[in-house]
């Protein structure tokens, strides 16, 4: 009756619960490799298309959306070098550090953080301006309509060299509360600014998160070399004489 | 597989995968979020080649244990030791003494 000694229970419940536990979150990884598209319309609610605490999942890019909420005070970045149109900084040479003289006029992307009805925050570009403007800050519920844009990267998203980029993280140092990931682009300017022309426009359809899948590799191959520990631990339990048995 | 290669191997490892931890505490970690502040590329490849060469640590000194019949505690403290920063390059010169005489 070793097999059912307290200590054999014991590990085996340890082991078991230790490697489904890898494989649980070996396949939460997985599903958070994939995302696909969402349904063929060229407009979405914002809290489908941006899920707090999460990345913004590619197929949100560019779909139409509108957000309701009130100005957070002493939050304004402005992106400078910029011109209007996003669209001018996508890199032409892939891959390759490029500085590209661009069109005039270059002036500055502003961005005021928006707290929302749910307390959660999110980046707004409010429009394009030529200098340094004093933009005033709306008192009051403003409900705006745009898209949500991917935090910026000069790698990972093909962009050209810039003296700053409009990431999360830049955001996240102004907001006061939990922050939407990547950054909303008013279609229509704040006053006294010009309508900022969006970077990415097109949704991406599916595919898979590398990262994620490499992850899950890991979880995988955890559950395995704790499932080779069981194993040991229970070939050492079975070779000592009977010390407890009950 | 002789004792003298499990041991090769789990040595090779251990050295490199403290020295991949080590690089990544003390020089990758600062720079990412003291000097850049934002993310970078081959800061989490660094991370994942860890993700990866870890388990392979972990499955060397699974088998060096086997080959020397070490007790399931003994076997644990070593893998944990990849774990620490600088931990495996200790564990590797103890581990030597003990060993070295036996092989």
């Amino acid at each position: 009756m070793r097999y059912f000694s307290k200590r054999l229970v014991l590990i085996n419940l340890l082991s078991v619960t230790a490697v489904v536990g890898c494989l649980f979150l070996g396949n939460w990884q997985w599903d958070r490799a994939h995302y696909t598209a969402p349904a063929s319309s060229s407009t979405g609610d914002f809290s489908d298309l941006s899920p707090l605490r999460d990345y913004l999942p590619p197929t949100s890019i560019g779909i139409k959306t509108s957000i309701t909420g009130t100005w957070q005070p002493n939050s304004r970045l402005e992106f400078g070098d910029r011109p209007v149109d996003g669209k001018q900084l996508i890199n032409p040479k892939p891959g390759a550090e490029t500085v590209v003289s661009l069109a005039a006029p270059v002036g500055n992307w502003i961005l005021d953080v928006l707290t929302l009805s749910d307390g959660s925050s999110v980046g707004v570009v409010r429009g394009w301006a030529p200098t340094d403007s004093k933009v005033d800050l709306p008192n009051g519920e403003v409900t705006l309509t745009g898209v949500m844009q991917p935090s910026e990267s000069p790698e990972a998203k093909n962009l050209i060299k810039l003296p700053s980029y409009i990431t999360t993280e830049s955001i996240l140092a102004m907001a006061n509360s939990t922050l939407h990931d990547g950054y909303f682009v008013a279609s229509q300017a704040a006053d006294g600014l010009t309508v900022v022309e969006p970077i990415f426009d097109t949704p991406q359809k599916t595919g898979l998160h590398w990262r994620n899948v490499v992850y899950t590799g890991n979880w995988i191959i955890f559950a395995i070399i704790i499932a080779g520990m069981w194993w040991r631990i229970i070939q050492e339990e079975l070779k000592q004489p009977n010390k407890e048995s009950s | 597989m002789s004792v003298k290669k499990a041991w090769e191997i789990y040595r090779a490892l251990a050295i490199l995968v403290g020295t991949v931890l080590a690089v990544l505490t003390f020089i990758a970690m600062p720079f990412r979020y003291l000097i850049a502040k934002e993310e970078v590329a081959a800061y989490a490849i660094a991370w994942m080649i860890h993700g990866y060469l870890f388990p392979l640590y972990v499955i060397a000194t699974f088998v060096l244990s086997l080959k020397l019949s070490w007790p399931v505690g003994k076997t644990l403290l070593v893998m944990l030791a990849g774990t620490i920063p600088l931990m495996s390059f200790f564990a590797e010169r103890k581990l030597a003494k003990e060993v070295l005489p036996q092989i």
